[in-house]
């Protein structure tokens, strides 16, 4: 499979799609019962956080020039060790992919499609992913820039539209559960960004790994800002105990949207949005757990791997017999937990690398 | 050759696919429900009455014989739940009842006072058909002979009539517009109380017959839905606002009573204001008032208990001065401006002691108050509902007459007696 190369635009389109299309679901809700009022600046923190640990990425990635992060892995920890974080990093974004296709197609089956069995969902959302995947990380960036486009002007319509539905008081109390349990939660909730390792495991189809630096940079920001306004909405358009009681609160708040007769019902508009930015999002997402796959046991042809994968994450996505499950178990310790699945890898890395391998680079590069 | 059997391959897959899915259904496969009510049942515990659109009248107008087609039939049924009812329904009519274009819930009084909108209907929001856009009514008769009288009697069709009753809210100002996600925000809120429109059926009884002397006068904006004195038109009226503690109903506001509650709450958009004339009090002015913006509402904290200072800023413009008198002029404007303002103070004094009386925040206090508590604990421990009765307001009332028609000045009506007041 030729991978080809990825302009820095269509990446940080991919990079933001797969952090923010998680919004659309059930986390507001999580978030909002956690921290209360004070979510859409709790998102903030959490942002700030994975700047932080994607810059220890972005030290590595400059350190070995040319390289992605997998193979970085294995320069500093060895083959072997390298594996296992690069297994670690696939386990979580194949776990990420399946838990948001699984909210994905509860949200559908309740809003759209009542009588679609979940697994033609399932199934049909992941022959979409098998087809892109299929064109590499090039044409997947293509796809995500040109439809990203598109999906921005459609999610600042129904934001701007929202605005009729906005109390400022519903923002108050403004420190919502305490400056202490929002920050706690601000940290913890910090994999709500963990896709951001995709710079890492996508910097070689980039025109010039340094330029992972500032791609990631502005991922953050912009997802920070897409996924703040987003709760901000949310909150502005509803109490802190309503909102925490919906299933999807962004869609339920678009389909309050009415300017008179004749321009209401516009959560149409909204599902278009929705339904893309999952599909580029996970995509992205599953083409990472694939690559590290791959990475990790030395298979040149993806193809057959995607397959597998597109299996697996049927299954894995299915596998759940409740969506009470999901919401009570399965999506709060991911949110919670992921960062270790996402970050530790880039801990153990940086902490080896830093020790052990940093003197002995600079001394090669002076000598 | 690979690549066109692939093509070929996925155009078929591509064609198989979008022919339909599990989720196709035609138009005609659903009777749509344009109004649900829910009264005390008979045979069962609830009565509830759904008011069906039908698909071959609406706008044809077609007649089949002598018979011209209803727009719209109503169903009646005793049931113990809601859904059941539905259910249950389905069987006799053949197709399946279909909410998303259902426009009003109606409850009756009975059953707002014994506070069991939620038992009954309630928990109707967590059901995905339902839009929180549907407007939330309390009717003074029982909801099944709302239903039945709540179609057009003027030439519009059903649908049109429906979205024109809210849309009256927003021209007159003498009912609120509460739709389903208002309410159910608000039997939760620990900001504010709910209120609901209150509706009811007009049996032009009230209006009395020329020469009958012994009729008692009540202010029109006094009176409250099913008795404004009139004849002809649609039975239906919606006047006035039901007023909630929790789940239960615990008063009626009449339309003068909601007008300033809309303008407390920020929520009155225009409306026609009728004063008595202040230099001829016999006579009658009458101004179409505006809310210029949301009132300016700040709160202090006396003795641990909440001062609201409440200022409201409404634009005016004349509509009709019986009396002639030149209140247009620059040198008599403000006099009338004075009038209004001291009318609509001493009417929000009025509703705020109403309120405190009930203890129910219906005037949305709690939205201000809520900025003074920095953190969701310290604000649920205060716990504002039920602390109405301590609060004390004072109401600043700012009016500006912008505009005075299409006449700059009053003339004198003149007789052969000369000039006539």
């Amino acid at each position: 499979m030729n991978e080809g190369k990825v302009g820095n635009i269509e990446m940080i389109c991919l990079i933001v799609n797969a952090i923010v299309c998680k919004a659309f679901f059930t986390s507001v809700a999580a978030v909002i019962q956690k921290v209360g009022t004070a979510g859409w600046y709790m998102t903030l923190i959490s942002a700030a956080v994975s700047l932080a640990v994607f810059g220890l990425m972005y030290i590595m990635i400059r350190a070995y020039e040319g390289k992605n992060i997998l193979e970085i892995y294995d320069e500093i920890v060895g083959k072997k060790a390298g594996r296992l974080l690069t297994l670690v990093s696939c386990m979580i974004l194949f776990l990420s992919a399946s838990i948001t296709l699984r909210e994905f197609t509860d949200a559908t089956n309740v809003y759209l499609l009542h009588v679609s069995p979940p697994g033609y969902i399932v199934g049909m959302f992941i022959i979409a992913m098998i087809v892109v995947c299929f064109f590499g990380i090039e044409g997947l960036a293509r796809t995500a820039k040109f439809f990203s486009y598109i999906l921005l002007i459609n999610f600042l319509i129904v934001m701007v539209l929202s605005i009729q539905h906005y109390q400022i008081y519903r923002l108050y109390p403004l420190l919502g559960y305490g400056l202490g349990n929002t920050v706690k939660n601000g940290i913890m909730r910090s994999s709500a960004y963990g896709e951001i390792i995709l710079i890492g495991i996508f910097a070689k189809a980039l025109n010039n790994t340094k330029d992972a630096g500032k791609i990631g940079l502005k991922c953050l920001i912009l997802g920070g800002l897409f996924i703040a306004q987003i709760l901000f909405s949310v909150i502005a358009s509803f109490p802190y105990f309503t909102a925490a009681e919906l299933a999807d609160p962004l869609y339920i708040m678009v389909s309050l949207i009415e300017y008179g007769r004749f321009f209401q019902r516009v959560e149409v508009i909204f599902i278009f949005t929705w339904n893309l930015s999952t599909l580029i999002g996970l995509t992205a997402i599953f083409y990472g757990a694939v690559i590290s796959y791959c990475h990790a046991f030395d298979i040149k042809d993806k193809r057959p791997i995607i397959i597998s994968f597109a299996i697996s994450i049927y299954a894995a996505t299915l596998i759940i017999p409740s969506i009470t499950i999901i919401l009570d178990y399965v999506v709060p310790t991911l949110r919670d937990y992921g960062w270790v699945g996402f970050y530790s890898p880039i801990f153990i890395a940086i902490i080896i690398w830093f020790f052990f391998k940093r003197g002995k680079q600079t001394y090669a590069e002076k000598s | 050759m690979q690549r066109k059997v692939s093509i070929i391959i996925t155009l078929f897959a591509v064609t198989l696919l979008s022919t339909s899915c599990f989720d196709a259904h035609e138009v005609d496969n659903y009777a749509y429900v344009t109004t649900v009510g829910v009264d005390k049942g008979v045979a069962d515990k609830w009565r509830f009455s759904f008011q069906i659109a039908n698909m071959r009248a609406t706008g044809s107008r077609e007649e089949s014989g002598n018979q011209k087609a209803p727009e719209y039939i109503t169903i009646t049924i005793d049931a113990p739940s809601f859904f059941h009812a539905v259910n249950v329904l389905n069987t006799s009519i053949a197709r399946t009842l279909n909410f998303r274009h259902t426009k009003y819930l109606v409850i009756s009084r009975d059953i707002a006072k014994e506070g069991k909108f939620t038992e009954s209907l309630g928990t109707i929001i967590r059901f995905r058909e339902i839009r929180r856009t549907t407007g939330v009514v309390v009717s003074t008769d029982t909801a099944e002979a709302f239903i039945e009288e709540f179609n057009p009697k003027i030439g519009i069709s059903l649908a049109r009539l429906q979205e024109g009753y809210m849309e009256q809210s927003r021209q007159t100002g003498f009912f609120p517009e509460i739709q389903l996600k208002d309410y159910y925000l608000e039997i939760k809120s620990n900001y504010s109380q709910p209120i609901a429109i209150l509706a009811g059926i007009n049996d032009f009884s009230h209006l009395p017959q020329q020469g009958e002397t012994d009729v008692e006068k009540i202010e029109l904006g006094k009176r409250k839905a099913g008795e404004i004195p009139r004849k002809g038109g649609n039975t239906v009226e919606f006047f006035g606002t039901a007023v909630f503690d929790g789940e239960r109903m615990v008063a009626e506001l009449n339309g003068y009573e909601t007008t300033i509650m809309l303008m407390l709450r920020g929520e009155y958009d225009r409306g026609i204001f009728t004063l008595k004339d202040p230099l001829k009090p016999e006579l009658y002015i009458s101004l179409n008032l505006k809310q210029r913006r949301k009132p300016k509402v700040k709160v202090e904290f006396v003795d641990g208990k909440p001062v609201f200072h409440i200022k409201l800023m409404l634009n005016g413009e004349i509509m009709a001065i019986q009396s002639s008198i030149g209140y247009e002029k620059t040198s008599k404007i403000g006099y009338l401006e004075s009038a209004i303002e001291d009318i609509i103070k001493q009417q929000a004094e009025a509703l705020i002691e109403k309120a405190k009386e009930l203890n129910v925040d219906f005037l949305n206090f709690g939205f201000h108050i809520v900025k003074a508590f920095p953190t969701i604990q310290e604000w649920e421990k205060y716990n504002w509902i039920g602390q109405m009765e301590t609060a004390k307001a004072t109401v600043e009332v700012d009016v500006k007459i912008r505009k005075i028609g299409t006449l700059i000045k009053s003339s004198q009506i003149l007789g052969t007696e000369g000039e006539q007041d």
